[in-house]
């Protein structure tokens, strides 16, 4: 298999940001429990980690020590995430305000954090690579977990109704959004192992 | 004494917020020693106050000056990153032997939804442009007070995270989905106060 499918492998499946490596938490817990508010922060999350991606990836950052590089990191997405988060409230009006503090934190996300800097990947467009399926990996995964969640806690999927008889409400609580993560976490981690794409 | 309860437990920065869940279980996750669970609580417990009063300075200059909501964050970032150097610069005088070990582990405490979730819900509560004038000395408290409330999830996690990654656990099950689930669990526990 050659290094780059490898590479997107990595950030869509084996190592999901969300099924599996546990990145970007907060927001993901806190806006999934509708498709629409996951639709708001998917958004911001995309513009900011990719863009920032790509700045990082244009300005030698090679010999700068790592307690500036990650300043600047910060920086970088907190810049990005005016404009991101502006075009969020344009397209959800009712939905950003509620997910705002969230939107933000997506600036200090674990993911910038983390995979920006992984020194098993030499070459710099294989990070870039590595990030963007990241971020794609993330999409995905809390979309479908949007829409899932939105399914079992009210019966509805983006705000329509869907006929479920028994919606469990308590699912869309945070704390029910952890269980059901986990529950999914150990579910996609399942399918990964028998479906062979990773050795247990 | 009403405000660090609900603070700490009703209002817990984690538990209710989910603010700072990857860092949580970066730290807390089985593969750290205790000794630097306990740095790490100190070092979150210190950023959160030093942001927050922060915060209460920034917020003043802010409303005089008339910045939009929007470009806020990338002054509280600013603040945060200059935090972060202020506390390595400290810790490099007075624990110079010890610092490499404790270095990577500031950098966790710095930067992550906690903190910065931290000082935009202490803004958002004492918003001074909003008019309702919130004092120093509850911008502080609320630091201290989300810092150990924020250490208590990590210590209670850390007490537990050793038995999922026991021969017990189903092998998909193993590590972080058992914690998130675990961690629902006790979100649940504290909903219930």
């Amino acid at each position: 298999m050659s290094k780059s499918l490898e590479t997107l492998k990595k950030g869509l499946l084996t190592k999901n940001p969300l099924f599996c490596s546990g990145l970007v938490l907060s927001a993901a817990v806190f806006t999934s429990d509708s498709l629409k508010t996951a639709l708001g922060a998917a958004l911001c999350f995309t513009i900011i980690t990719a863009f920032t991606a790509l700045a990082v990836y244009f300005l030698p950052l090679v010999k700068t020590p790592y307690t500036v590089r990650i300043i600047l990191y910060i920086l970088i997405a907190s810049c990005v995430y005016v404009p991101a988060s502006m075009l969020s409230s344009a397209i959800f009006p009712a939905e950003t305000p509620k997910i705002i503090v969230y939107l933000a934190c997506i600036c200090v996300n674990s993911l910038i954090l983390e995979r920006f800097d992984k020194r098993t990947l030499k070459k710099k467009s294989q990070k870039l690579l590595f990030i963007i399926a990241s971020v794609v990996g993330f999409d995905v995964a809390l979309i479908i977990f949007s829409i899932i969640r939105e399914i079992i806690a009210y019966g509805s999927v983006y705000g329509k109704l869907v006929g479920l008889d028994t919606p469990l409400p308590i699912f869309g609580y945070v704390f029910g959004g952890l269980i059901l993560l986990g529950l999914f976490s150990g579910l996609f981690r399942y399918i990964i192992m028998i479906s062979g794409v990773t050795e247990r | 004494m009403a405000f660090a309860f609900t603070v700490i437990f009703v209002n817990n920065i984690f538990f209710h917020g989910i603010f700072g869940g990857s860092s949580l279980l970066i730290i807390s996750g089985g593969n750290t020693k205790k000794r630097y669970i306990g740095g790490f609580c100190l070092s979150i417990t210190w950023m959160m106050t030093a942001s927050t009063v922060l915060t209460y300075y920034t917020d003043m200059i802010l409303s005089v000056t008339g910045l939009s909501e929007y470009l806020r964050i990338p002054v509280y970032a600013a603040v945060l990153g200059g935090i972060y150097i202020l506390t390595l610069v400290i810790l490099s005088g007075i624990m110079s032997a010890r610092f490499d070990n404790i270095k990577k582990y500031i950098h966790t405490a710095a930067f992550n939804s906690a903190v910065f979730g931290c000082m935009l819900t202490a803004a958002s509560i004492g918003n001074i442009t909003n008019g309702i004038e919130i004092s120093f000395f509850t911008y502080l408290l609320y630091g201290i007070l989300s810092g150990i409330g924020f250490s208590l999830a990590v210590c209670i996690h850390a007490a537990v995270s050793k038995l999922f990654h026991g021969e017990h656990m189903p092998a998909s099950f193993k590590g972080y989905p058992a914690s998130l689930i675990f961690l629902g669990f006790m979100g649940m526990a504290f909903y219930g106060i």
